[in-house]
């Protein structure tokens, strides 16, 4: 038994269905990211969470008691919006002060609970500052600060950082993980940020249409996608059109054997998807010997890694390939290549 | 010797206007093109203000006097000032406090439903150009005749009129003139609650407050400058404003906009002829602190938003 | 996303809110419900539609009411001329001037219209002296008194545009700077030019203070007589001309919208 459970939230907004039966434990102390496009739901399963929305069913529940019914101010979660959230009357400091001025805490151990959170979240200095005088990074670890400083049940983040700069967002992202860690704060995050849900999370949580798709460790929704939904929102993949033919899936005049085309009558479309990183890449002159060809068309530059884009003899389609920067180089664009993904991870799906 | 911040300021401006002209005459062309615009802003607006301000100075001869003003400072003509300076004052507390309240109920609706398009729409009607037809608003309201009057009276015997005719004085104007103060605060104060994000008030839930503490510690301070500025706003509105009293007060000038009527239309003593625009100047000021205040306002409230 | 859907417990605020509306909406609609009464009464308690049939068959407010159309088209006409390539042009090459020409937009504010005209009326005694003494000649005057509401309408328009790079742009490909003012900025403000010009319309069409004093019968100053002698007309043509003007500005709010839904499907 988790922590923080929803137990099947469903909820929809003049007939659209928001969410769709969601169910989630979180145990203590752990990071949960529910990652999906926008209208996935998983905004409105965190406002559900909160206290701001209402579900039509199901019931969420902390520490085994049922608070479904419970308002929003009376549920002590911290709460840390997109942007904009600071009361802008009010300094860093007044910010953060403020829940505890609700609860009645003396001034003095307000003060001291104040400055200590300051320091937490790097802004020792910036206690006097407005939040018209603060950046948007600054403005979002006040944030963070003001809903710690409730010493919260669980902390709910709305997509925190989607409002930042990429290099401020990779920062404080790192930092908000260093934080709960060290405060062992029960959290659950929400993003559109895929590379975000993976780098800070415990588990996450891939939702589409209202339900969970996927959830598990970041490695394993990585490595081994629950769908071909998961495969495509989470990292980079190719799709590969194709056709099943007796058992294996024909891609120009090349046959890929998999025991996925098995259960796919003859003839129809299929999908195959596959990352760059597990495409291997051979030089190929000659005659067709049955791999699937192609040529290089561009190469970018990405660091360790340069991608290939190879556009696939007789058809239009291309294919990503990441390759080590340093065996890239040896397939400059109009080389003449053969792929190779038999040995390699890859889904097959209908079209 | 040029200096040459001044040579490179000008070379940079001619260059981006026309490549290959001077930088003098790139300059001077550039600033021709505003000259239609500032020529008749100077005829039509500048020209008789400054016309209004001196007059107030001088005498019917043209000689400076301080006349004009002296007795602007007493008798009917301070009188009809204080009148001014109380009606616009009640009128904007009556608008600003009964707008704020209609902005609210208007603000927490959708932002583009009908409920709002026809509550903004008829808010501009009637605090931009209601005028005269206020005035025949108010007549067929609570006139002699009026359907409220004639209502009161077949259904209850009660005469509106029993103790004067009020409608014509300063209770009445009082009255009439809500009827666009109430609207220009409509407009005027929407966008400051538009500005109030929900996500503040999310926050102050989530740390435990409830709609009592939002308003008192968010809501409340936030709203307080730009409540602040419309009022002076209101109050300037009705001080100027000339047509709705025009319109039903025709004897007497218990107002300053009407002792400014007064002047023009004839009624003018010998030797006075520019007491009217000492008047003038009087409006001026009041109207013109109010919306510097105001201004200063508006500056301090765009740093939050 | 983030539809909002209130909990049960804000009913107290809902409560509120209904009858704020009520309670406003009745003490607003009940004049005009007592307009609507006034001007269909008949003799002897009964209705007739007199006062309202009567406004075609009164040859002078007929008059005026052509002449304060005609007022309300020339002065926004003159009112674009003169702002669109200034404002355009201050954005542009002569930032400095803003603050200026902002002050002089926004003058009309603090000079009371009833103070404007005391100074206007030596000036229209020239103006009559050249032009002859047609109400049309109020055009110049109205051109001014819609300074501000114009001014702030298309301002709100060339910010919501990146003026300067739009024009670079046209520059680079050899557009004069009229082509620049009459291709680029005039269509990419449109809505605000719709919104600006709606709003002198309006303005001119209530206009009373400056037309009455400079005598002048425009379509207010003869409602306003009419008054004396007739009331249930004025107060016929008084609810025609409120109607009218809702009518307008309801419309307004929808250009508005249009471009708002454009931006977003963009």
């Amino acid at each position: 038994m988790g922590y923080l459970e929803l137990k099947g939230l469903r909820k929809s907004f003049g007939g659209l269905p928001a969410l769709d039966g969601l169910d989630l434990d979180l145990s203590e102390g752990e990071l949960v990211s529910l990652l999906g496009p926008s209208g996935c739901g998983k905004t409105t399963a965190l406002r559900i969470v909160a206290g701001f929305e209402t579900a039509d069913t199901g019931h969420v529940v902390v520490a085994g008691k049922d608070i479904t019914s419970v308002p929003a101010n009376r549920r002590d979660m911290g709460m840390v919006f997109q942007a904009y959230s600071l009361f802008p009357n009010m300094t860093a400091a007044q910010n953060i002060e403020f829940g505890l001025r609700l609860r009645k805490a003396g001034s003095g151990e307000r003060s001291k609970r104040v400055a200590e959170l300051l320091e937490l979240v790097g802004l020792g200095k910036f206690g006097g500052r407005f939040p018209h005088q603060m950046s948007g990074g600054q403005q979002q670890r006040v944030a963070l600060a003001r809903a710690l400083a409730i010493q919260p049940r669980v902390l709910l983040l709305d997509e925190p950082l989607s409002a930042l700069d990429a290099k401020v967002r990779v920062q404080l992202r790192d930092e908000i993980r260093r934080i709960q860690t060290e405060l062992g704060m029960t959290t659950l995050f929400v993003t559109h940020d895929q590379e975000e849900a993976l780098a800070v999370s415990d588990r996450v949580g891939v939702m589409s249409q209202g339900r969970l798709e996927q959830l598990d460790t970041p490695a394993v929704v990585y490595r081994e996608p629950a769908s071909a939904f998961v495969a495509q929102f989470v990292g980079v993949t190719n799709t590969v059109l194709g056709r099943s033919e007796s058992g294996a899936v024909r891609l120009g005049t090349f046959k890929l054997a998999t025991d996925a085309a098995a259960d796919l009558s003859d003839g129809s479309d299929v999908k195959v998807i596959v990352r760059p990183e597990d495409i291997g890449i051979v030089e190929h002159e000659g005659e067709p010997n049955g791999a699937l060809l192609g040529s290089v068309l561009t190469q970018s530059f990405l660091g360790p890694v340069t991608r290939l884009v190879i556009r696939l003899d007789g058809d239009e389609q291309t294919i990503r390939v990441d390759q080590p920067s340093n065996i890239a180089a040896a397939y400059p664009p109009g080389t003449a290549v053969a792929l190779d993904f038999t040995a390699s991870r890859f889904m097959v799906v209908k079209a | 010797m040029v200096a040459p911040v001044t040579t490179s300021a000008g070379g940079g401006t001619a260059k981006a206007a026309s490549p290959g002209r001077g930088p003098t005459r790139g300059n001077v062309l550039a600033w021709l093109v505003v000259v239609p615009f500032l020529a008749y802003v100077g005829v039509f607006l500048v020209y008789p203000t400054v016309l209004v301000l001196a007059g107030a100075f001088q005498d019917s001869n043209g000689a400076f006097t301080l006349s004009n003003l002296t007795d602007l400072m007493k008798g009917v003509y301070l009188q009809a000032f204080w009148r001014s300076i109380e009606l616009s004052a009640i009128t904007a507390l009556l608008g600003a406090v009964f707008g704020a309240l209609l902005s609210w109920a208007v603000a927490s609706g959708k932002a583009d439903g009908l409920l709002r398009r026809v509550v903004v729409a008829a808010a501009g009607v009637l605090a931009q150009f209601g005028g005269v037809p206020l005035a025949f608003a108010f007549l067929a309201t609570v006139g002699f005749q009026g359907f409220v009057t004639k209502f009161l009276q077949d259904t209850f015997g009660v005469n509106l009129f029993s103790g004067s005719a009020w409608i014509f004085e300063l209770p009445g104007l009082t009255l009439v003139y809500t009827f666009f103060q109430i609207p220009l605060m409509v407009i005027v104060f929407l966008p400051a609650l538009d500005g109030l994000r929900p996500q503040w008030r999310e926050a102050s839930e989530s740390l435990g407050g409830t709609t009592w503490t939002y308003w008192r510690h968010v809501g409340g301070p936030i709203l307080f400058s730009p409540f602040l500025g419309a009022l002076l706003l209101l109050f300037a509105n009705a001080f100027s404003a000339y047509a709705t009293a025009a319109a039903l007060v025709s004897q007497g000038s218990p107002i300053v906009p009407l002792q400014i009527r007064g002047f023009l239309t004839g009624e003018v003593l010998l030797g006075q002829e520019n007491l009217g625009k000492a008047l003038g100047l009087g409006m001026v000021i009041v109207v013109g602190v109010a919306m510097g205040l105001y201004a200063l306002i508006q500056r301090r409230v765009s740093k939050w938003q | 996303m983030a539809v909002t859907a209130k909990p049960p417990r804000k009913i107290a605020g809902t409560v509120l809110r209904v009858v704020v509306l009520l309670v406003l909406g009745f003490y607003f609609i009940l004049p005009l419900v007592a307009m609507g009464e006034f001007s269909t009464r008949g003799i002897n308690n009964t209705r007739s539609l007199d006062s309202w049939t009567g406004i075609f068959e009164d040859p002078d407010l007929v008059d005026s009411i052509l002449t304060s159309v005609e007022l309300a088209v020339l002065s926004s006409v003159l009112m674009l001329v003169l702002l669109v390539p200034t404002m355009a042009w201050i954005r542009l090459r002569l930032p400095k001037l803003r603050r200026v020409v902002e002050f002089l937009c926004l003058l009309p504010l603090t000079i009371p219209a009833i103070v404007l005209v005391v100074g206007m009326a030596p000036l229209y005694a020239w103006v009559n002296y050249f032009l002859g003494d047609s109400p049309l000649t109020l055009t110049f005057v109205y051109a001014v008194l819609v300074l501000p509401f114009a001014y702030r309408a298309i301002d709100a328009g060339l910010a919501s545009i990146d003026l300067k790079t739009l024009a670079e742009a046209a520059r680079s490909l050899g557009a004069s700077w009229g082509t620049v003012l009459w291709r680029i900025v005039v269509p990419n403000i449109r809505t605000a030019l719709i919104g600006a010009s709606l709003l002198s319309v309006a303005l001119v069409l209530g206009e009373f203070t400056i037309a009455s004093l400079l005598n002048f019968e425009t379509l207010q100053v003869q409602v306003n007589l009419i008054g004396k002698r007739n009331a249930g007309l004025s107060i016929a043509v008084s609810l025609a001309c409120l109607v009218f003007a809702f009518v307008l500005l309801f419309l307004l709010s929808y250009v508005g919208q249009r471009r708002r839904a454009t931006v977003v499907e963009d």
